[in-house]
């Protein structure tokens, strides 16, 4: 039988070239037609500490890196150490020769020890060849055809040295060979329909999600798992006339994006914990002046330094809460690459109509690990809607009728016409103050009360504009689990295993957090026994969500928090552990 | 005169509210100076914005007819730098004080002199905190004596002009309010250059700083002969004043060329908001088109 799901983790020290071989492996099964789900596990360290990439890749569309791998391909005794575990029986793992394996006690699986970094010395005399040998030996093992992980090998060293690019061909050539010394018995991969999907990370889709949406001022500070979204603007944003800055500090590229908008563009910031930290004043400012902002955050493991590199969801009470005062903000939070173009999308617009800050919250696992998407869900008929702005030929009309122009004009639905500086027959004052609804410092406080009113009324309809909650599953099963962002995979395998042992489950994957859905959740879950699993330890989503029930006694924590997504089984276990201790 | 649309000619296009300052505030002469230089430029209340941080000064733009941006505390220097960029037509006036500037903002201040946007940045140094009744500042002397400093401040007084002429500032100046006459040339001459303009201007807190008074400033200030050829040579002539014992004021160093804007945009007629507003959606294949090779 032909193998339909298939996961490989490849695992080394920083610098041995493992992330570089994990995805010409991954994008080799994407090109044969699979899904592939990547999750990098590396040090915040450029080389010498342990780095892996594990990929899985199935023929049906996955979420989930999946509880066990099938192979292993080891650089270092530490990485055999501490993955060999997690292969399954039948498995396989390859390692170099040169280990001393005195202790080591493979358990039922294919165990190659092979002379990896010998050849890469002899025939290249640098040892970092041995990743594209381990390469070509998983290609023979596979079934792939050379000439596929040829081509991507190719495709990958695009634009690098004529010997180098040759030297790894060589390389690759030598992987197979040694593995037909080697290797016994050989799996067969499936081929899957359609070779040309996209393979693309969270901060990949967010950064096109911006230029789709308009964005034409981008300013952010580098900062670990973000950074994508600033390279990535920094060389297309000038295509299509914009900016992108790489700012003195996170304070100085959120302030930047406020002036941009006030002057009229669609502008963005990226960031993560700590420079959310910083960026908290702005935040404050963008609400209270009311300046369309959108904020992407994607979260690592806090908190301050924390771990920079891995995924978390500590971030919950932070965006919810940040900023001192009533701060209005809108939340979205995305799970996939699609979802994480697609809210980029909806932010700008939600921005623009509400006239204040959106983040969209997303993680390290999301942001940098890349996924096979079918498409980019990019809709041509959808617009840019900008909102309540005045016109050239409406700012000229004030210079007829006798009226000034008010930026903060109270109005019905709390939203005023946004004027921009530069416009004939108005100027344009935004304040940080609590104001006049010209603009002018309050002093006497005269419009406090009507400003809070006006700033309210704008987050009403709100809800109407942002995703809805997907729900999975039977509405009548007596369980249900909730989550977001990264949590999707491990969900969706977790619920299916659950029912085909008849546990009566679905799930609620919450997209908004701000507005939140709260009568749509409680009609789904108030009869139910609610498992939420979050990558936090203080149970920030549970809390939160926690004003929705009330006491309701049958609410439970699954909580993970040690840099990494959940698995499937992870899931599964403490489900069934709860259920049998407290239900 | 299109640019004037809609006004009266004359300075009085350019008067905003009524001011809270205290009587005798050095601030009333930048704001004066301001806006006689702006009527004698021919600018617009519509063209320019003025943009502000926290504390007296940053009043200031209240005070004005302009469009205006009052923000947070040492932050208008970066959200300054975001308007100017999205529209580079715009002249846009930042004003602010010596703490808003030089001690919370003092980031923003090198970064922004190094990357030498074109904007004029008016800083109103009164040496201490005032709207939070008199604190010592990043100006203020060694050994002040002030609510949060009784035993006297331990801190060495910056020099502002000395940082913003090292960290690349192309326009330096340091004026004073109780010479309105003067400032203005200065101001007029910051808004002419294509740069980041910076001009600091002693400007008497009557309330909080009686040491500082407008006959203090009179007799210490010593106008040097600038603008100077060189940075070193500004630098140079900066510190030797101070070592007399006096304060030195003038034009201190003036470069010509690139600045920001115009490197990235490669002309002064680009305006990136002029240009939005023209801009349709992308076709979907042209956005997939940034992709290609991530399949």
């Amino acid at each position: 039988m032909k193998i339909k799901d298939v996961s490989v983790r490849i695992a080394g020290l920083a610098g041995d070239g493992s992330l570089l071989a994990g995805e010409i492996l991954a994008f080799t099964l994407k090109r044969r037609g699979f899904y592939v789900v990547s999750v990098k596990d590396f040090p915040s360290n450029i080389r010498g500490l342990p780095t892996n990439l594990t990929i899985r890749a199935n023929l049906e569309r996955i979420y989930s890196w999946g509880d066990h791998i099938d192979s292993l391909i080891a650089f270092e005794p530490s990485a055999l150490k501490n993955h060999a575990g997690d292969v399954r029986n039948g498995g396989l793992i390859v390692v170099d020769e040169e280990f001393d394996l005195k202790n080591f006690q493979p358990n039922d699986v294919y165990f190659y020890s092979v002379p990896l970094r010998k050849i890469a010395r002899d025939l290249f005399r640098r040892e970092i060849f041995k990743n594209v040998i381990a390469l070509g030996f998983l290609g023979h093992a596979f079934n792939i055809g050379h000439d596929e992980l040829r081509n991507t090998l190719i495709f990958y060293l695009k634009g690098k040295d004529e010997k180098i690019i040759e030297a790894n061909i060589k390389a690759l050539d030598e992987g197979y060979k040694l593995a037909e010394k080697f290797v016994k018995e050989r799996y067969e991969i499936e081929r899957g329909s359609d070779s040309n999907r996209y393979y693309l990370s969270g901060n990949e889709a967010v950064a096109l999600g911006a230029i789709a949406s308009g964005c034409r001022f981008f300013s952010a500070y580098p900062i670990t798992p973000s950074t994508e979204v600033l390279e990535f603007l920094a060389k297309y944003l000038p295509k299509y006339g914009g900016v992108t800055i790489q700012c003195e500090d996170e304070i100085s590229s959120i302030n930047m994006a406020i002036g941009a908008s006030f002057a009229g563009l669609r502008a963005m910031t990226a960031t993560s914990g700590p420079g959310m930290d910083l960026k908290t004043e702005a935040l404050s400012l963008a609400s209270m002046a009311e300046i369309p902002l959108v904020i992407y955050h994607a979260q690592r493991a806090g908190p301050s330094t924390g771990i920079p590199t891995k995924t978390s969801q500590e971030d919950i009470n932070h965006i919810l809460f940040a900023g001192h005062g009533d701060v209005s903000r809108v939340v979205l939070v995305p799970s996939t690459p699609e979802e994480s173009f697609e809210f980029t999308f909806k932010a700008f617009n939600i921005a623009e109509k509400y006239q204040l800050p959106v983040i969209i919250l997303s993680e390290q696992a999301i942001s940098q690990n890349q996924q096979t998407i079918d498409n980019i869900p990019y809709n041509e008929n959808l617009d840019w809607e900008r909102g309540k702005i005045l016109t050239d030929e409406m700012a000229l009309q004030y210079l007829t009728n006798g009226k000034s122009y008010q930026r903060y004009e109270i109005k019905d639905d709390g939203i005023s016409f946004r004027g921009f500086p530069g416009q004939r027959g108005v100027i344009v004052r935004y304040n940080s103050n609590e104001k006049t609804p010209d603009g002018f410092i309050d002093e006497e406080c005269e419009y406090r009360d009507e400003m809070v009113k006006k700033r309210i009324r704008k987050l009403e309809n709100i809800i109407n504009d942002i995703p809805v909650p997907e729900f999975y599953g039977k509405e009548s099963a007596k369980n249900i689990l909730i989550g977001i962002g990264s949590s999707l995979g491990a969900m969706k395998e977790a619920v299916d295993r659950l029912n085909e042992e008849n546990y009566g489950f679905s799930y609620l994957r919450i997209r908004s957090l701000l507005p939140l859905h709260e009568d749509h959740i409680y009609s789904l879950t108030k009869d139910k026994n609610v498992f939420i699993c979050e990558l936090n330890s203080f149970s920030q989503l549970r809390s939160y969500l926690s004003r929705i029930w009330g006491r309701k006694k049958n609410v439970f924590s699954i909580r993970k928090y040690i840099g990494l997504p959940f698995k499937p089984l992870e899931l599964v276990k403490e489900i069934k552990r709860i259920i049998k201790k407290e239900i | 005169m299109e640019k004037l649309l809609g006004f009266e000619p004359g300075i009085k296009i350019y008067e905003g509210k009524k001011s809270t300052w205290c009587p005798g505030c050095g601030d009333f002469g930048v704001l004066s100076a301001l806006k006689q230089a702006l009527f004698e430029l021919g600018i617009s209340p519509y063209d320019t914005v003025v943009i502000s941080g926290i504390g007296c000064s940053s009043k200031l733009p209240d005070y004005i007819n302009a469009n205006s941006f009052h923000t947070i505390h040492g932050r208008l220097l970066p959200v300054a730098t975001g308007v100017k960029i999205a529209n580079q037509k715009l002249n846009v006036i930042v004003t602010g004080g010596d703490g808003d500037g030089y001690g919370i903002g003092g980031n923003h201040f090198i970064h922004a002199a190094r990357r030498n946007i074109n904007l004029t940045y008016i800083v109103m140094n009164n040496e201490i905190y005032a709207l939070t009744k008199g604190q010592v500042a990043p100006t203020s002397p060694y050994g002040f004596v002030k609510g949060t400093t009784p035993y006297g401040s331990k801190d060495r007084p910056i020099e502002p002009c000395l940082l913003s002429i090292s960290a690349g500032a192309t326009f330096v100046a340091r004026g004073f309010s109780g010479d309105v006459k003067i400032l203005k040339e200065y101001i007029k001459n910051g808004i002419k250059h294509k740069g980041f303009s910076h001009i600091d201007v002693l400007s008497p807190c009557v309330t909080f700083n009686e040491n500082y008074s407008y006959d203090y400033f009179r007799e210490n200030i010593e106008l040097l002969n600038g603008p100077y050829t060189s940075r070193e040579e500004a630098i140079s002539m900066i510190m030797k004043t101070w070592k007399k014992g006096k304060i030195p004021v003038g034009i201190f160093y003036v470069e010509e060329g690139k600045y920001y804007e115009l490197d990235i945009f490669g002309s002064e007629d680009y305006s990136l908001v002029e240009v939005f507003k023209r801009q349709r959606k992308l076709k979907k294949e042209e956005l997939l088109n940034l992709i290609e090779d991530k399949r």
